[in-house]
This record gives structure tokens, C-alpha cells and sequence, in this order.
């Protein structure tokens, strides 16, 4: 038997390691690395509450696996611009990447 | 709650001075007794699901602290396989079997192992953070930890409690239950997210095509171009 708090508390921890990572790393890989562990915090929280009132409703399972899918998504086209900016610069520090848009008509 | 709490961080601190405590014993069988009167302690004390779970907690909070803090996106990478399949390890003692399946398959052999390889693939520049970023991180990320804290104790309904590891019987009856619901309530919400994640692939692999040419066409600036 255990309590609901045990599940919010690593919620909590998961959440604010994620939300450091992001505020404090540089790196292309490690911001999205962050952000995975953020996303995953908001799981924890859905898959918890919904076991706790008792499964009659299966909504917050539902929410967790369209999380699941859309981490991957994300996850898969992050790494791919990433990777392409880095065949180009040798570089993914985010801080030195000024823009991802259309060439502007003076260069 | 309070005593659940109590005895939370009362496991906590055990758990965290233990490790010190077993440093000065040199005998083998003397440590092995100490550990077997640990783990009879910990069940005795919370129960044989709270013992299970709590080092399983600490140690995905431990690997995802090291995801973030490890200066190696390698060893970073590894870390976040580590935490992922602990985290998944944990949705069974919320009755969730199946998402622990599916939590393992994406995020372990998945995303994980992606970014494995673009760790591999990139070869990582060092870069120092500064003090004053590194001490406004903290600042925002203890606010804010804080503030859901408050929220969570605070808002937390009293009547959800405790549940209990269902039965297998029961784990494949909720899997069952769980499938029904998603191909009745969300049935047009699956093929969204099928299309969301060919379309994720096909502009993933389309960006790794994409010739150098073409990227420095885009407009991509940088501060500094070393290749």
C-alpha cells in the first residue's frame, strides 16, 4: 500500500531536474535530453491519479501514451536538426545559433 | 499522510547514510548480514511495496540527475536509458503494465538509443556555463519545485490514498479494459498520432538527406564556424 505523495514527490523531483537542465545546459542533445525527463514527470502525474480513482476511466492512461508518441516525435526530429545544423557548423551549442529561418534578401 | 511521510524521509536518510556506514566494515559476511537487516528493516518498516519502490524512486531520481549534471552527452545518454527503465519499472506498482511496456519499448529502445547515436555522431564542444545562468537556474528551478510542493500538499484529494498491485488476472483484464477505451473514446485520436509520428520520420530522415548546400541556404548562423 502506498501513498499517492510518493508518486507526486518524484513527479516533482523529475519535473525540476528537467526544468534545471533546460534553463542551465547549452548543449542541443542535453536541452532534449531535459525535456524528456519534463515530459516524463507529467506521465507520472497522469498514470498516478488515474490508477488512484480506482481505473473506471482510463483517461489518464490515454493521455500518458499520446505524451509517449509525441515525445518520440519530437525526440526524432530535434535529433535530426540537430545533427544536420552539425554537418554544417561542427557546433550545437544553442547559444551560438542565431537563426533557423530563410536567408534574409541582403545576403 | 504524515506518517507515510515520515517514514519517506525517514527511509530516505537511511538509505543515503547507509552506503557510509557499510565503508568502515571490511568483512564480506559481516557487510552481507548488515545488508539483509537493512532490506528486513525497510519491509518491516513500510511494507514490501513502499521497499520495493522507494530505492526504485531514489534511483531514478539519481540517474536523472546525473542525465543533466554529467559533463559526457555519452554518458549522459546512458544515464537517461538507465532512468527511463527504472521509471518504467515503477508503473507497475501503479497497475499500469502495459504503458510499463510501452514506456520501456520508446523511451529505452527508442529514444534513448537515438540519442545514443547522435551523441556518437557529435563530437561535443565543452561549453562552460556561467555562474550567474548556473545561479538563476537554481533560483527559478527551487521556486518553482517549491511552489508545487505547496500545490501538491495542498490540493491533494484525501480520499485517494493507497491502492494495491492488482492481480495478473487483473493486470491483463485492465490491459483489455484500457485497449476498449482507447479504440471507443480516442478512436480518432490513434490515426492522428500515427500520422504525427510517419510524418516525425519522414522529416527526420528528410532532414539527415538534406546536403550541406542546402542548410547554409537556409540561413543558418552561427557564432562561430569551425568546419
Amino acid at each position: 500500500m502506498i501513498d499517492i505523495i510518493w508518486f507526486l514527490l518524484l513527479s516533482i523531483v523529475l519535473f525540476s531536474v528537467g526544468l534545471l537542465g533546460v534553463i542551465t545546459q547549452t548543449n542541443g542533445i542535453r536541452i532534449l535530453i531535459s525535456i524528456e525527463f519534463m515530459l516524463n514527470a507529467a506521465n507520472v502525474n497522469f498514470i498516478a491519479f488515474n490508477s488512484y480513482y480506482g481505473l473506471v476511466d482510463f483517461t489518464g492512461w490515454s493521455m500518458a501514451l499520446f505524451i509517449i508518441a509525441i515525445a518520440a516525435a519530437e525526440a526524432a526530429i530535434g535529433l535530426a536538426i540537430f545533427i544536420s545544423v552539425y554537418r554544417s557548423f561542427g557546433d550545437i551549442t544553442l547559444g551560438n545559433i542565431f537563426s533557423l529561418g530563410e536567408a534574409s534578401e541582403a545576403e | 499522510m504524515a506518517v507515510s511521510l515520515t517514514l519517506f524521509f525517514i527511509t530516505l536518510g537511511v538509505m543515503l547514510i547507509f552506503p557510509i556506514i557499510m565503508r568502515f566494515f571490511e568483512n564480506v559476511f559481516l557487510k552481507m548480514i548488515l545488508y539483509v537487516i537493512f532490506s528486513g528493516g525497510l519491509v518491516v518498516m513500510l511494507g514490501i511495496d513502499a521497499a520495493i519502490i522507494a530505492p526504485l524512486m531514489l534511483l531514478t531520481v539519481y540517474f536523472a540527475s546525473m542525465a543533466v549534471a554529467d559533463p559526457r552527452v555519452m554518458r549522459a545518454a546512458i544515464y537517461l536509458l538507465m532512468a527511463m527503465v527504472l521509471l518504467g519499472f515503477i508503473y507497475i506498482f501503479l497497475n499500469s503494465e502495459i504503458l510499463m511496456a510501452l514506456h520501456i519499448s520508446v523511451y529505452g529502445g527508442g529514444i534513448a538509443i537515438l540519442i545514443l547515436f547522435a551523441a556518437v555522431l557529435i563530437e561535443e564542444n565543452t561549453t562552460i556555463i556561467d555562474e550567474q545562468t548556473m545561479r538563476t537556474g537554481y533560483l527559478i528551478t527551487v521556486i518553482l519545485a517549491f511552489t508545487m510542493g505547496i500545490l501538491t500538499f495542498r490540493g491533494r484529494p484525501e480520499a485517494l490514498t493507497t491502492t494495491t498491485i492488482a492481480s495478473l488476472d487483473d493486470g491483463f483484464a485492465l490491459v483489455n479494459d484500457f485497449s476498449v477505451f482507447l479504440w471507443t473514446t480516442y478512436n480518432h485520436v490513434i490515426p492522428f498520432l500515427a500520422m504525427l509520428i510517419l510524418g516525425a520520420l519522414i522529416g527526420a530522415v528528410r532532414l539527415a538527406l538534406t546536403d550541406k548546400e542546402v542548410i547554409n541556404e537556409l540561413g543558418v548562423e552561427t557564432e562561430e564556424v569551425s568546419s
